[in-house]
């Protein structure tokens, strides 16, 4: 509480005298301060998909605006997408979001939880493999762990076997 | 906070930020506050919803909430391109908030019955409320500084005025309050629209601040006038 009275007390002063040099001390410390914080804050930002987005946006100075207007999107939703206040777009805006910003386009996807294109449509080309997942979504957490592991066991068998032949 | 305070703040931030060149002019043609805002001050611009998290109480264009870093802008603004000198008042007015009233500069600045005031508000959306009227004012007038530095009014305000000349003319106060003056009868205000992409209440806002004793235009007029006599002698 002391340190706050100090504070408080140096205030007065400064407003009192209008001490233009003082003014000055305290500006750049203050700027300073707002520098150590804003870096403290992008090193512990967790990397969500609106995050990213918003990130490179501010990098390649793309205004809010600018950027929606390119997608199609509105700059509302836009914000929205870079707060994570809504899930991330289907994969088409995914993709176009990727090329505006110059992101990995499968990494991008992969953030943003959605299936890149080919994959969607590799599956609904393969009727299996449209049955495994519509099998798979009726499977609770546990039982799809064990599917998965005894899927990568087989697999592994069978390149064992590839590499004794 | 001074009115010296505020020209001061603006004038090192905008130099610091390398948008100003060392002899103060504009590197572009126009402040991109967008880019002060998200870059420099690490805040997150937000279209307002109807309801929800994002919600904005009725008639309120903006507002910041500083321990989030989130600027709250209305919908419409942000949307709508016919809104695009409105939406720049409203970030730069928010911006301004950021800059004096995030517990940083105001520490230092305000008295300190003033920051004990601020600090119980400072961790939610900082809503204009009874006793904080003197930060909207202030947010209102640094953030208009930052839009339209000082010498680049002067040298757009040049015109207007035929007593100027370029380099060699040391600037006083009573110099802009004339030309503010002279400028007001002739239609100086869509001109600093125009120039510096602001809103009229943003234009009216910095010639006002220059107008070193806060003087109602009607002042204004009449050493308009004189000023005219003057040049027309």
């Amino acid at each position: 509480m002391a340190h706050m009275d100090s504070v408080g007390e140096l205030g007065k002063n400064a407003k009192a005298q209008n001490n233009f040099f003082l003014n000055c001390q305290i500006l750049s410390s203050c700027l300073h301060r707002l520098d150590c914080l804003m870096k403290a804050d992008t090193a512990h930002a967790t990397l969500t998909f609106g995050s990213i987005v918003r990130a490179e946006r501010v990098k390649k100075r793309i205004s809010l605006r600018e950027l929606a207007r390119r997608l199609e999107i509105s700059p509302t939703y836009l914000s929205h997408i870079e707060v994570d206040r809504v899930p991330p777009p289907m994969a088409d805006k995914v993709t176009k979001l990727a090329s505006e910003l110059n992101l990995d386009a499968s990494h991008l996807m992969k953030s943003a939880g959605r299936w890149d294109e080919h994959a969607a449509e590799a599956i609904s080309a393969r009727p299996v493999l449209r049955e495994l997942f519509t099998l798979a979504f009726a499977m609770d957490e546990d039982e799809l762990l064990q599917f998965v592991e005894s899927l990568e066991e087989r697999l592994e068998r069978k390149h064992e076997g590839e590499t004794l032949l | 906070m001074t009115k010296r305070d505020l020209h001061l703040i603006s004038e090192r931030l905008l130099r610091e930020w390398n948008l100003l060149t060392s002899d103060g002019e504009m590197r572009e043609r126009t402040i991109d506050i967008d880019h002060i805002a998200e870059q420099h001050l690490n805040l997150t611009i937000v279209g307002s919803e109807s309801r929800g998290l994002y919600r904005l109480p009725a008639r309120k264009l903006g507002a910041i909430n500083i321990g989030e870093r989130k600027i709250i802008v209305r919908k419409r603004l942000l949307e709508d391109d016919k809104h695009f000198r409105d939406y720049r008042h409203v970030i730069s007015h928010e911006a301004a908030h950021a800059i004096l009233h995030s517990g940083l500069v105001s520490q230092m600045f305000l008295p300190f019955e003033n920051h004990e005031v601020f600090n119980s508000h400072s961790n939610r959306l900082a809503f204009s409320r009874d006793g904080s009227a003197e930060f909207e004012v202030e947010a209102n007038v640094l953030g208009a500084l930052l839009l339209i530095p000082f010498r680049e009014l002067i040298k757009t305000l040049a015109p207007i005025t035929n007593t100027y000349s370029s380099e060699a003319t040391p600037i006083s106060n009573s110099l802009v309050e004339e030309r503010a003056a002279a400028a007001y009868c002739r239609g100086v205000v869509p001109m600093l629209m125009q120039r510096f992409e602001v809103s009229k209440a943003v234009a009216l806002m910095v010639l006002y601040y220059w107008n070193a004793q806060m003087r109602p235009p009607l002042e204004w007029q009449r050493l308009a006038r004189e000023v005219r006599n003057r040049s027309s002698k």
